[in-house]
């Protein structure tokens, strides 16, 4: 079919990123043993999602635009493909390009203070870089800066005849919260049936719920593995990856369990083997175990996490996205199925979690997850957009302080490492870890 | 503190005194239900008593910070407890009134450990803790009670949030470690850890997904009391855990109108402006068809 230029320009940096997909897949697929297979597992994924949007727009298939938290479960059962709008900051492969991307923002006029994980697909919307789905379902929590991004998908030009509809958070956690939520889930599917033709079948849900349930209930076990010491791994493949896999491209999809499986099987042999993150140096010994409050710095973390590895025997054996807090979904009947849905889209998904509830989450996790893990020291990243996290960190240092581990607030941009330098954060962190004799 | 969600259910208590009181009446009610539903053939509720001196006498395992210091994988585990998918749910009740709680009590509902190798037990543990002076003060050390992460050799408490979940190894099952151990380690926990408590009991729950589930709104209603009392807890240390919305009592009102204003006048310029524009644009419009 013949694209005109328009949609052809929406879609360039899809097929972009499904091309690197691609070629990552042949390189991981030529890496020997269970860790190879992993990582071509988790590439397959990535590239038919990104094979699926681009056949969407190429062919007028119906798609939509959504978040993972938006119960993806949801989008599974009813068989609509779906693009995450906030996506491409996340992922390694925007890397080359990211930084003039975050320049051109700035040229259109986007406050630097603003969240750089908005602004950039603020920016591919206004100029046309992100696939015009048929439907769109939006987010209006947890930050102040997501339902901007929400306004400039309801008033581009490009945009203005994509229907949108975004859930109504509730501010509180309890069960009538919940509940109340649920029900905007429902709503969210009424009007996914309107516009993009697909439909659901509650049999379909269960099923895919519980696919999902599997999913998270490996992912758990894995976590467990984590907590020996050495960590079977460290910033990768668990952690942020585990949260990618089992909710960002797809979710409820035997694809993701059979990731988990293999993800478990090779910590599993790590631990068995007494081995830690880095494999194959004998000199080498983990000597910090880090609880990263945040999202790991994809975009320069080659520039850093493999540093704090091999400089300090620093592994990152916890961050926010690798944490586990998902409740499974009780499969008994719609209401429950929407109910646990509902939970894991308000409460439990990372960021959410934090930002979008009181600051007892800050603590909570704090309190679970350093003893749990053996945490050595908390380090809070800081970065620019998470100011509702920001305001807590007396709150996560007092904590720390409490259990008497130590506690580190930097003050960084996770997907810019111009506004403080990878340099000066190495420094933070060398003399934080000296300074509280970790090193 | 709002502790009223089963205000009016006839539990037979009109002047609760702490904030847990009406659910640890209300526990004691349903375990009641429980056992009166259970089978004849099961074993019922199993009751031991342990005073404070001799909790942790002959335990079959080692106790302590990283007495089971690696993870339990799934080949060695001989049970597990509480998965979700089978029923699970945790609470830590306290109370200021030692007539609620039966000290050195553990009881348990349903099979032990060693009667169950190789099942998912749903799983319940409920303890109930009193002492005088408990108040806020001891309520996050109380909290963090129930989970015994690496602290009792052959047992491995899963990192969840809101209930426990839990494997048993092989190694532990053979050594004799039961529900009645964990129970001890629980009981031991508190009394060392919070010096004002001055009575304890456990309660667990193994019988059946149904008995486990009948007790997860009280654990739920246990969470919300326990998130309304943090939240006075640091608003006393000096930080609000939520924002204040009302406008007549927030201290930053001032710079609010300030913001206020300062949007309004930009608004005013920038509709200005875009009206001179248009006036300009208009001009030129019309000065243009009227050279032409």
């Amino acid at each position: 079919m013949v694209m005109t230029a328009v949609k052809q320009k929406s879609v360039d940096r899809y097929v972009r990123e499904r091309d690197r997909f691609a070629e990552m897949l042949e390189m991981a697929r030529l890496v020997p043993g269970d860790e190879g297979e992993l990582y071509a597992k988790m590439f397959e994924i990535l590239l038919d999602a990104k094979e699926t949007i681009v056949d969407c727009v190429e062919n007028d298939k119906p798609f939509i635009a959504g978040y993972f938290c938006n119960a993806p479960e949801l989008f599974t059962a009813m068989g609509v493909p779906w693009f995450m709008v906030m996506e491409s900051p996340f992922l390694q492969s925007s890397a080359p390009y990211v930084l003039s991307e975050i320049d051109a923002t700035e040229h259109m006029g986007l406050g630097t203070d603003l969240c750089t994980a908005i602004r950039l697909p603020i920016y591919y919307i206004e100029e046309g870089l992100m696939p015009v789905p048929t439907a769109a379902v939006g987010l209006l929590y947890p930050c102040d800066a997501t339902p901007m991004l929400q306004q400039v998908i309801m008033h581009n030009q490009g945009w203005k005849d994509v229907p949108i509809f975004s859930c109504d958070p509730p501010y509180t956690s309890d069960e009538r919260a919940i509940t109340y939520f649920a029900e905007e889930l429902k709503r969210m599917v009424t009007f996914l049936e309107e516009h993009t033709g697909h439909t659901m079948d509650i049999d379909r849900l269960r099923e895919v719920c519980e696919e999902s349930n599997r999913t998270y209930s490996l992912w758990q076990d894995y976590n467990e593995l984590r907590r020996n010491v050495p960590s079977p791994h460290g910033f990768t493949p668990g952690g942020s990856t585990a949260f990618a896999i089992s909710q960002c491209f797809t979710a409820g999809d035997p694809r993701c369990t059979e990731w988990f499986d293999l993800l478990y099987k090779c910590g599993e042999a790590r631990v068995k083997a007494g081995q830690g993150s880095i494999v194959g140096n004998p000199d080498w010994k983990e000597r910090i175990r880090l609880f990263w409050f945040d999202i790991l710095p994809f975009i320069w973390a080659e520039d850093f996490l493999p540093w704090l590895e091999q400089e300090w025997g620093a592994v990152v054996v916890m961050d926010m996205f690798g944490h586990c807090p998902y409740t499974l979904i009780d499969t008994t009947n719609e209401d429950t199925i929407f109910y646990g849905l509902a939970k894991r889209a308000l409460i439990d998904a990372p960021m959410i979690r934090q930002a979008r509830g009181t600051a007892e989450n800050f603590s909570n996790d704090i309190r679970r997850i350093v003893p749990d893990y053996k945490i050595d020291a908390v380090i809070w990243p800081g970065h620019m957009g998470h100011k509702d996290g920001s305001a807590a960190s007396g709150i996560m240092r007092r904590t720390c302080r409490e259990l008497g581990v130590p506690f580190l607030h930097i003050g960084l941009d996770l997907f810019d490492p111009r506004y403080t330098s990878v340099d000066e954060i190495k420094d933070r962190v060398s003399e934080f870890f000296t300074g509280m004799g970790l090193g | 503190m709002n502790a009223t969600p089963f205000a009016g259910m006839g539990l037979g208590r009109e002047d609760p005194v702490g904030p847990y009181d009406e659910c640890i009446i209300e526990l004691g009610a349903r375990v009641d239900t429980i056992r009166g539903r259970m089978a004849p053939s099961a074993p019922s509720v199993r009751e031991t008593f342990h005073p404070q001196e001799s909790l942790l006498d002959g335990l079959p395992v080692t106790v302590g910070p990283g007495a089971n210091p690696g993870v339990i994988l799934r080949s060695d585990t001989f049970v597990e407890l509480g998965n979700p998918a089978e029923g699970s749910c945790a609470a830590v009740l306290w109370t200021t009134d030692p007539g609620l709680v039966v000290d050195g009590r553990i009881r348990l509902l349903g099979p032990d450990i060693p009667e169950a190798q190789g099942a998912s037990l749903p799983f319940a543990q409920m303890v109930i803790v009193a002492g005088p002076s408990l108040g806020p003060d001891e309520h996050e050390i109380l909290m963090g009670i129930q989970n015994l992460s690496d602290t009792v050799e052959g047992f491995m408490a899963k990192s969840t949030s809101e209930y426990v979940w839990a494997r048993v190894s092989g190694a532990g099952a053979a050594k004799g470690l039961d529900l009645d151990t964990l129970g001890r380690v629980l009981l031991q926990r508190v009394k060392a850890s919070v010096p004002g408590a001055t009575s304890a009991e456990v309660v667990f729950v193994t019988s059946s997904r149904d008995d486990v589930r009948s007790l997860s709104d009280l654990a739920a209603t246990a969470r919300q009391i326990g998130s309304d009392i943090l939240r006075q807890t640091w608003k006393d240390r000096g930080f609000d855990l939520e924002c204040d919305f009302d406008c007549s009592s927030c201290t930053d009102q001032e710079v609010c109108d300030d913001i206020r204003e300062v949007i309004v006048a930009t608004a005013r310029v920038a509709v200005a402006k875009k009206q001179e524009r248009t006036k300009k644009k208009d001009r030129t419009w019309r000065e243009r068809i009227f050279n032409a």
